[in-house]
């Protein structure tokens, strides 16, 4: 067979080998650039001005994207037989989200696609693509694709990233604003100091929308201007709701860190890497139509 | 000279002075062999990943023990796959490396006539058959040299030995290889 196949001599072989680099199916290299970059500058400004040493490390993601799946589903096993016992454990009346009618969301190509206030695409697509929020676009286009009114916090001015989650993500819109001074890198983000989301929904009396880790965290009611949230802080915890049939849906897939989410006017808000509390709800109370 | 790319040489020394655009701007140009080689020495798609940032991040801050005018590719690539070899032994296994040849590349390529096709994409396949019967330091060393194409002196690196023991452990590999698609053959 090998005669047959002109592999007789380890020239031949060398050939053959040769050739079959050019069929094989390498893996597709991810946009490592742009996550050194995030990570480089988020440490800053040790490693980046002096040089000197290992760069600090910008917090990671803490589990590995082949396990994802499987916390999902242990997650979703665990609401289902325990999601009587968490009202109680955590003192709360819980809320259940129904998602309205899915806007129409026509995104630009990431490619194609340019930061929030129109200027210079950033290179920046890492996070996105690692926290699977959509396809980047400008605010601008934000606002026109999406059939509800957005909110952009007036304390952190225009975001830095802004992604359009589609259908797949019920037509969520993602803000997402980079590591500065009042906010630091976190890794559950992916290397972004804070990420906001806007969803078409509805918070309804109900069942558990939250997880925290499956037994630990705090989860405290309040209020955003007259509107019901909650604070949902302490160790990360996956985002989960029951849509309308009583299914369990999950919200993203990755852990999320201290978290506050509300609901105004049919509009599910949340804020994703406040360092507090305070913080989060000073950013929320700043949020206005652009 | 005006308005042409900057150099390699440029890059690492802007880099070297805390430039995190011009050390991306290398990132860029070596990320897809350094991630390629990270995948072939972990042999798992997020292990290369995070090998291959954790290695660039090393890199960064070791850039002022880089040797102005060293060769920047091996030296990289030692950092990143040591990186690769670090998690592989954390994990306490390796990934079998998935090879494999997608349906429209399995035709011959280029081959002169439809019979040379045929066997062209037969070949492909028994070599692949063949590589997967390797013990895994045969079959990374043959992956680095033929199926990344890296130097000898790049697969030197990345698997940290000197350039002569890359030569001895590809000439053995192939000899195994051989005599794997021996094996294979049907017996009369």
């Amino acid at each position: 067979m090998i005669e047959r196949l002109g592999l007789s001599t380890l020239a031949d072989l060398e050939v053959a080998l040769t050739d079959l680099a050019t069929a094989i199916e390498l893996p597709q290299t991810p946009d490592v650039a742009t996550a050194v970059g995030v990570r480089l500058r988020a440490s800053a400004p040790s490693a980046v001005q002096a040089s000197q040493g290992p760069a600090p490390m910008v917090r990671r993601r803490p589990i590995v994207r082949s396990l994802r799946r499987s916390l999902l589903l242990a997650a979703a096993v665990t609401l289902l037989l325990v999601g009587g016992v968490l009202g109680v454990r955590f003192g709360l009346q819980l809320l259940k989200i129904d998602f309205g009618p899915l806007p129409s969301v026509s995104a630009p190509p990431a490619s194609t696609a340019s930061p929030a206030n129109g200027g210079t695409p950033a290179p920046s697509v890492e996070a996105g693509a690692r926290l699977a929020l959509g396809l980047r676009a400008t605010l601008g286009e934000a606002i026109q694709s999406t059939g509800f009114p957005l909110l952009v916090p007036t304390d952190l001015g225009p975001p830095d990233e802004v992604y359009l989650g589609g259908t797949a993500l019920r037509g969520q819109v993602a803000f997402g604003y980079r590591p500065r001074a009042d906010l630091p890198a976190d890794d559950l983000l992916a290397g972004l100091g804070l990420l906001i989301t806007q969803n078409q929904g509805r918070l309804d009396e109900g069942l558990v929308h939250k997880i925290v880790d499956m037994n630990a965290g705090t989860v405290i009611p309040l209020e955003v201007d007259g509107a019901p949230g909650v604070w949902i802080a302490g160790e990360p915890h996956m985002f989960w709701y029951l849509d309308p049939d009583g299914e369990v849906i999950a919200g993203s897939d990755r852990r999320v860190s201290d978290t506050l989410a509300w609901q105004r006017d049919g509009i599910l808000y949340r804020i994703e890497g406040a360092d507090t509390m305070e913080q989060a709800l000073e950013i929320a109370r700043s949020m206005v139509a652009p | 000279m005006e308005g042409r790319p900057p150099v390699e040489a440029d890059l690492i020394e802007r880099a070297r002075n805390g430039d995190v655009a011009a050390f991306e701007a290398l990132v860029r140009a070596h990320q897809d062999v350094a991630f390629r080689t990270a995948w072939v020495v972990s042999g798992g798609v997020d292990d290369a990943d995070d090998a291959a940032q954790e290695g660039f991040v090393k890199a960064f801050a070791a850039l002022p023990r880089f040797r102005a005018g060293a060769p920047f590719r091996p030296w990289l690539l030692t950092i990143v796959a040591n990186e690769a070899r670090n998690r592989r032994r954390a994990a306490g296994r390796r990934e079998a490396l998935a090879l494999r040849i997608p349906e429209d590349r399995r035709a011959g390529g280029a081959a002169p006539s439809p019979e040379a096709a045929v066997l062209a994409a037969e070949r492909r396949q028994i070599l692949l058959a063949g590589l997967a019967r390797l013990g895994e330091a045969d079959r990374e060393v043959v992956a680095l040299r033929y199926l990344l194409e890296l130097s000898e002196a790049e697969a030197a690196a990345a698997l940290d030995v000197p350039a002569g023991t890359v030569k001895s452990r590809l000439s053995r590999a192939l000899d195994r290889l051989r005599a794997e698609l021996m094996d294979m053959e049907p017996r009369p």
